[in-house]
């Protein structure tokens, strides 16, 4: 009788363990293939971006399986740009080695985060609503974005993370948020507009 | 297209969004094919995992109703030895009988006195 109690308890177990499997799976399924486009966009190499997204998924499951389902998006998205921001540091640790071997006249200047600010009030043209623009194009645009930028676009608008959950992710203030989508938004409307101008 | 007007930087969003939406249902079958290899990569560290944690509780189970078993056959065992005892004892009416016992104790001088008896008588 006992026994029996235990065997029924157990197959219980089982399957609320194949459940949570099998959903995990299915949000693995889901969220991969956004994750790596936002890892490639992120860091411009595929196999590198493959690995942080495998990183990503590993991790997730190592530490987060128990975890709701509902918690499993922040999550490996928090992991995710853990992982870029990591790559992205060791990267500047590298260049920095790279520069001082390179002769100062290789420097363009463009890491100013203020000179990319677009005009933050500048209304969108009826036009450019109407303007189909390549995606290759449109990747290019947000890849060309600053990496806060970039990230703070991605998880917003592609994603459809609130702002709280966003800055949550990001590791940052919600001003911060607002201010990195403002200007990726802004930087992309410039995009568009070019694109119409060439047609 | 209302709400674009009323939210331009909405639509440049959703404009960008779409595209990339598009390039992600273009991605390549080689790339597909490694994240479904990394997925399920992942997964079976999460089985290999799960099974670990049911087979410690399990060990510990069978160990606990090792020991009981071996205590158990212990007990038994030594009631094993005390029936072979009885079995080699003498028959249980000689046991239990107050006289006959005393003639099986005394045996020899029984069968002493029965021949002095059978001698003299």
């Amino acid at each position: 009788m006992t026994l029996r109690v235990i065997d029924s308890a157990i197959d219980g177990i089982r399957e609320a363990k194949l459940d949570k499997e099998s959903a995990l799976e299915a949000f693995l399924m889901e969220v991969q293939r956004k994750g790596y486009q936002m890892a490639r966009l992120a860091i411009g190499d595929r196999d590198e971006a493959f690995d942080l997204v495998q990183d990503a998924m590993m991790k997730l499951v190592q530490r987060y399986a128990g975890r709701r389902p509902e918690e499993w998006r922040p999550l490996f998205y928090r992991i995710l740009n853990n992982r870029i921001m990591d790559h992205h540091r060791q990267r500047a640790g590298r260049g920095k080695w790279m520069r001082w071997l390179r002769p100062r006249h290789d420097e363009d200047g463009d890491d100013d985060p203020v000179a990319r600010v677009a005009d933050a009030d500048a209304p969108l043209p009826e036009h450019l609503l109407a303007l189909d623009v390549a995606g290759e194009e449109m990747a290019r645009a947000v890849e060309a974005l600053p990496l806060r930028q970039k990230q703070a676009f991605l998880l917003r608008a592609w994603e459809g993370f609130s702002v709280s959950e966003t800055a949550a992710v990001m590791k940052c203030s919600e001003g911060s948020v607002k201010t990195h989508y403002s200007r990726a938004v802004h930087q992309l409307r410039k995009v568009l507009e070019a694109h119409y101008e060439r047609r | 297209m209302k709400g674009d007007r009323h939210n331009p930087g909405r639509s440049v969003a959703d404009k960008v969004t779409r595209a990339l939406d598009e390039e992600l249902e273009a991605m390549d079958a080689a790339t597909l094919q490694r994240l479904n290899q990394a997925r399920e990569a992942a997964l079976r560290q999460l089985r290999r995992r799960s099974r670990l944690r049911w087979q410690v509780p399990v060990a510990a189970l069978a160990t606990v109703l090792l020991v009981v078993a071996v205590a158990l056959n212990i007990h038994t065992g030594d009631e094993l030895v005390q029936t072979v005892d009885l079995a080699s004892a003498p028959p249980l009416e000689l046991l239990t009988s107050g006289d006959d016992l005393e003639l099986f104790e005394d045996l020899d001088f029984y069968l002493w006195l029965d021949s002095t008896h059978d001698g003299t008588g």
